[in-house]
């Protein structure tokens, strides 16, 4: 069964104007949808994750209503039709 | 004429008619070939030694012997006319072949690579074409490029074209009398190189400029410079320019195309075999990606609307403004009296760092964004209305780092002999650089592998490489500063550094005097006398003149050594200019008043430059990379706050007004002189800043005291 990625206004231009990106390949962990998506929408890895393949600091991925953070990072298991939010933190615009 | 010999040749048929004489298709006779013939013109050739001079440079163009310039075969005279036998061509020229909208971009490499190739091989026999434009240059139906009338043009410049010469000349006066006088030239000018047009002699990178006009013109199906007169377009050539190639077209082909055309011969290729190189390179790559476009590719760049963008002309001065919300960009005459801004690009992005690079014909912006989306290196060639977007960050540690990069602090161009070097300094404190103007950048490794590394500390801004220094005497030595590591130089390029801080005091370690570990907030050099340096030091100002090695103390009588920034007078090696803050606790400027402080015997003692700056309630902090100089005489010192005000001063720091206020927290402030200034600049506006009297001062400010109070960098 499909997931679905749901994309920031900021990054959208990476995915043709889309607000939702859906994988079709019913990946099992979010690593592998994360390189799913990567893979539809060029440019928009280094825009999420650093040199070391972390999220960046100041932006957050939900599966479901579950911060990533919390429930295994990218090693996080995805449910059967999955809705992913990719949303930046409320920690970001400090200056 | 038709049916008559001319010499062995008959003539068969007329197949054009030109500025120079009536060409006709003509059978050799005893070779039993055909061939073309043209016949000059008697007005063409006016006297003797015109005919003269045009024979021995049809002699020697007839030497030339390569597959993409027309043969000639012979010269000769008959009954008082000369006449060229060539190389008989079934094509067309290219003008004729270029459409409205320009030939698709696989052909205008295709044909630059051929013209280039022509041009490489004709100088160097020492030809120059002085004519090349898209009417001389024949391509045959199997695409093959010919380019005709190599080094003909010569006599008949002076001939015909000297009449229009002597007219532009005295273009003020005589406008009119250029359009009827230059008649069939009019053609011409449009390709001619500043250089040409002043009546400088013109070399073969006037053909190189020739060469940008007709690239230009067969991508976009326009000329670069258009008039509606001969005084119009002569005036746009030496003065404007030329208008971004539209948006299909590869970077990499306006890139060339904006270098052929530099205003000045010095800043253009300097052989035809590069320009041949470069095309190529585009080609290969073209190929490259036709072959992957299957793929799908994200944004290669990004365009600002909404924004008036800048028309930027020849010799304007632009401040680039980076501030914590964004980039914005001024512009001014030399006169420097007013300033339209616009902005800002990168809404809302931080921008630590901008560069302007003009070498190598380049008109290239530069700027770190900083986002939580991640840190880009961006590039605009057309002053802003276009910026590259890299797909991948192109500032990247490498994997075996085990760190991520966090903010771009400085971006700085190589030496001018190294045209595709530059360095940009980055956060966490390293050095990278690239050799290809930007395209590609790698970790110096010889600086991040130093045994130091690893016990270098963040200051409050965070542990960053903010200053790059070149020596313009040795250009394998270099300086960077680090806060808090210190000054670092390396002899040899970059692969081994040494710090280098004897004698700089710290206060915020029990070793009073260490090896590194300094907060240097920035260093500056002269390149007239490289060997010495300034520095301001997180408390402390020091000089040092011996590359480093030892620091003296040179804080005498400011009303504190504490600050950021630090900047060199453009030509007077003994002048620097700082921006004294209280103190590490309360970073503000002291007394509450806004003070620029100059010494001009290299820090024997300073004075304070306060005339049209507020001396009242201006409690502000300018940061390490937010003041700055253009290079005009009397120099423009400008600088920007943390408040968002921009303040200026077009006599060296004697008066001073306030340019913008608003702003977001301003945190570089780079000025750049667009191509190059005229050497007479003493003219314009000397020594006057043009006067705000410190009320209307105060009421902006008052104004822009209105906004929100702004957080802490």
């Amino acid at each position: 069964m499909a997931i679905t990625f749901y994309i920031p206004g900021p990054l959208r231009a990476y995915s043709g104007g889309s607000q939702r990106v859906e994988i079709r390949s019913s990946p099992a962990t979010l690593r592998d949808a994360f390189e799913a998506l990567c893979k539809e929408c060029p440019g928009i890895r280094d825009r999420l994750v650093n040199e070391e393949g972390q999220l960046r600091e100041h932006v957050n991925i939900f599966v479901g209503t579950e911060n990533i953070r919390f429930t295994g990072d990218f090693s996080t298991p995805l449910p059967p039709g999955a809705e992913i939010s990719i949303l930046p933190a409320v920690s970001g615009g400090w200056h | 004429m038709l049916g008559e010999l001319l010499g062995h040749y008959r003539i068969v048929s007329k197949v054009g008619e030109g500025g120079m004489g009536v060409v006709y298709r003509a059978r050799d006779e005893v070779l039993q070939r055909d061939i073309a013939i043209k016949v000059l013109s008697s007005r063409t050739v006016a006297d003797k030694s015109a005919k003269e001079f045009l024979l021995d440079e049809a002699r020697a163009a007839s030497a030339l012997s390569h597959p993409n310039i027309c043969t000639i075969h012979q010269v000769g005279e008959t009954a008082g006319e000369l006449y060229i036998v060539m190389e008989l061509i079934e094509g067309e020229p290219l003008s004729k072949c270029i459409a409205k909208g320009g030939l698709p971009v696989e052909s205008v490499l295709r044909y630059g690579v051929q013209i280039a190739g022509a041009l490489a091989h004709s100088h160097g026999r020492n030809i120059v074409h002085r004519d090349l434009k898209s009417s001389n240059v024949m391509v045959t139906p199997e695409g093959l490029v010919k380019v005709l009338d190599f080094g003909l043009a010569r006599r008949l410049r002076t001939g015909i074209l000297g009449e229009s010469a002597r007219t532009i000349d005295s273009l003020g006066t005589a406008s009119e009398t250029i359009v009827e006088s230059t008649g069939g030239l009019t053609g011409t000018i449009p390709y001619m190189a500043p250089e040409a047009l002043r009546g400088e002699e013109a070399d073969h990178r006037s053909d190189l400029w020739a060469l940008g006009v007709v690239l230009y013109e067969a991508a976009s199906g326009q000329l670069p410079f258009r008039g509606r007169t001969a005084f119009e377009t002569s005036s746009a050539i030496m003065h404007e320019l030329a208008p971004p190639l539209p948006s299909w077209i590869p970077g990499g082909v306006w890139a060339i195309v904006q270098r052929c055309l530099a205003k000045e011969p010095q800043q253009r290729y300097q052989r035809a075999s590069e320009v041949q190189a470069a095309l190529e390179a585009i080609q290969s790559a073209s190929v490259v990606g036709a072959a992957a476009s299957g793929e799908q590719k994200g944004p290669l760049t990004i365009v600002h609307r909404g924004i008036r963008h800048l028309a930027v002309r020849e010799e304007d001065v632009l401040l680039l403004v980076g501030t914590m919300k964004g980039a914005f960009l001024l512009r001014s005459r030399p006169e420097r009296s007013h300033w339209e801004t616009t902005g800002p690009y990168f809404h809302g992005q931080a921008i630590y760092s901008m560069a302007y690079d003009g070498r190598a014909g380049r008109r290239r912006l530069w700027a770190s964004t900083s986002t939580f989306w991640g840190t880009l290196l961006r590039s605009s060639d057309d002053f802003g209305k276009t910026w590259t977007n890299p797909q991948e960050a192109n500032v990247r540690f490498p994997a075996d780092c085990g760190m991520s990069l966090k903010n771009i602090w400085q971006i700085c161009l190589g030496p001018p002999n190294e045209p595709e070097t530059m360095y940009c300094g980055v956060e966490p404190a390293a050095l990278f650089a690239s050799h290809d103007a930007g395209e590609t950048w790698s970790l110096v490794r010889g600086l991040f592998d130093h045994a130091h590394r690893p016990r270098w500390v963040p200051g409050n801004g965070g542990l960053c490489l903010h200053t790059i220094l070149l020596d313009p005497a040795k250009s394998e030595r270099m300086y960077v500063a680090i806060s808090s590591g210190g000054v670092y130089r390396t002899e040899d390029g970059g692969h081994t550094w040494e710090a280098r801080n004897r004698g700089i005091r710290v206060s915020f370690q029990p070793d009073r005097y260490p090896e590194f570990g300094q907060c240097v907030h920035k260093i500056v050099l002269h390149p007239a006398r490289p060997e010495r340096l300034f520095l301001q030091h997180h408390w402390g100002l020091y000089r040092s003149d011996d590359r480093g090695d030892s620091w003296q103390n040179i804080s005498n009588g400011v009303p504190s050594d504490f600050g950021f920034a630090m900047m060199m007078h453009p030509r007077d090696p003994e002048c620097v200019y700082i921006l004294p803050i209280e103190s590490d606790e309360f970073r503000c400027t002291p007394d509450g008043k806004l003070r620029v402080y100059r010494t001009r015997n290299a820090g024997g003692s300073w004075e304070p430059l306060t005339r049209g700056l507020p001396q009242k309630r201006a409690y502000e902090t300018v940061l390490r990379d937010a003041m700055t100089t253009d290079s005009l005489d009397p120099a423009g010192i400008y600088f920007g706050t943390r408040s968002g005000e921009l303040f200026g001063s077009t006599d060296e720091g004697k008066n001073w007004k306030m340019i913008s206020s608003g702003l977001p927290p301003v945190v570089c402030v780079r000025a750049v002189t667009v191509g190059e200034p005229r050497a007479a600049r003493k003219k314009i506006g000397q020594g006057q800043a043009v006067r705000t009297g410190s009320a209307s001062v105060q009421e902006k400010r008052s104004a822009a005291r209105n906004k929100a109070k702004r957080g802490k960098r």
